[in-house]
């Protein structure tokens, strides 16, 4: 990875506002190492429990991929939304297993769920990658579950890091999420 | 494995511009998996189109362990790439489901006009290889309705297999449903020929758990 691309990374944290909301554009190429390479960052951040909401990518690849780049996956709860579309699965103590990724409403429920028993002040969100949301759901209601998302970081004192790739956000997506976030910081380049 | 294959995809870029954002998520699977595609626009390089003898684009060349293949249209050639492995699973789900709403987005048809909708999707559906295709049940103010139909891929796993098991084209009336409903849904295969059944039948629906299960199944998660 570029030196430019890990100072990004690195000062992105910086000088944001006591509960903030990062969006990380990140080029297809690159993605799985950037996207490690941010969540290596902020997850070293003392305290710092997460709840990691992954789109496309099943929670148990997720979880070797994470631990292979050396990431403590004891740090995070997932929320696993694409699973299930292939059959079942059993929830366990570190994963929920939502029926599909058009569930919103449910996706919201459990943000709020979890992040209210998780046992720490540095609480985090992670949403991978914001344009599968696109791909399940039309334009307007992905539009209200940003706006829900926003609301809830807020509400429930979280810091929160969107992912999303280069290609998958055209112009109008990419105008509205940069609405809602405090920063895009992109690695794209 | 991926460095035994070789993969060409072969498009016009003046007529299929935006197949690459279509196919996006494939791609990006590919290359996760090492397995590198080069991308070829026939528009701007006609020679290597002509040497390797694509007659019509979008087509994907695939070469493992010597042998060639060619797929005129590039969905079925990027599945027998993304078939074998969880996430190649997923992926080619999220591929149909995308297929799905493309197509139904561009019928040219009145939504709820249940006898035109079925005759128009009869047509696009033979040429995915899906024949029989009947609306059994067609309730768009309910974001409801119910599908039969056979496919060819079907008929070669006849009777093998014990619990419905069509995923691919479950994915693909998702997407059609959810453009067609306006409305976000999910599908469920009911029964497959596959059991034994004359035709597969699924079930299109708006799927969602009540809020109040999501929030017992977490509190079971911390006790």
């Amino acid at each position: 990875m570029k030196t430019e691309d890990i100072e990004k990374i690195t000062t992105a944290f910086k000088d944001l506002p006591e509960h903030w909301l990062l969006l990380f554009v990140i080029n297809a190429e690159d993605y799985l190492e950037k996207n490690m390479a941010v969540l290596n960052e902020v997850l070293n951040q003392e305290d710092t429990v997460g709840v990691y909401v992954t789109l496309n990518r099943p929670y148990s690849l997720l979880t070797k991929i994470l631990e292979k780049n050396n990431i403590n996956t004891d740090k995070l709860f997932f929320i696993d939304c694409i699973t299930k579309t292939l059959g079942l699965e059993k929830d366990n103590k570190k994963c929920l297993f939502l029926e599909n990724p058009q569930n919103l409403t449910n996706i919201t429920i459990a943000i709020d769920e979890i992040s209210s028993v998780i046992p720490s002040k540095n609480k985090l969100l992670l949403v991978d990658p914001m344009g599968t949301l696109l791909i399940y759901n039309r334009a307007e209601t992905v539009s209200k579950f940003l706006h829900i998302l926003t609301g809830k970081i807020r509400v429930l004192n979280l810091n929160g890091v969107l992912f999303a790739t280069e290609k998958e956000l055209d112009l109008e997506f990419a105008n509205q999420l940069e609405q809602f976030v405090d920063k895009t910081v992109d690695l794209s380049k | 494995m991926s460095d035994e294959i070789e993969v060409k995809l072969f498009y016009s870029g003046k007529r299929e511009s935006n197949i690459l954002k279509q196919y996006e998520e494939g791609f990006n699977y590919l290359h996760e998996v090492n397995m590198n595609i080069q991308i070829i626009d026939v528009d701007k390089n006609p020679e290597e189109a002509e040497y390797f003898k694509i007659i019509a684009t979008p087509a994907l060349w695939i070469k493992t362990s010597g042998q060639n293949q060619k797929f005129f249209g590039l969905a079925e050639g990027l599945k027998q790439l993304l078939v074998n492995e969880l996430q190649g699973k997923i992926t080619l789900n999220m591929l149909e489901f995308k297929d799905g709403r493309l197509l139904a987005k561009n019928l040219q048809v009145e939504k709820s006009n249940r006898d035109e909708v079925e005759k128009l999707l009869q047509e696009k559906m033979e040429s995915k290889g899906i024949y029989k295709f009947e609306l059994e049940i067609y309730r768009p103010d309910e974001a409801y309705a119910e599908v039969s139909l056979i496919s060819d891929k079907t008929i070669e796993e006849y009777g093998k297999i014990k619990k419905p098991d069509c995923l691919r084209i479950t994915a693909f009336l998702s997407g059609i449903f959810t453009e067609l409903f306006d409305k976000e849904v999910a599908g469920d295969e009911v029964h497959c020929k596959m059991q034994g059944n004359e035709k597969c039948l699924f079930r299109i629906m708006e799927k969602k758990e009540s809020e109040e299960k999501t929030r017992e199944r977490i509190r079971k998660m911390f006790k």
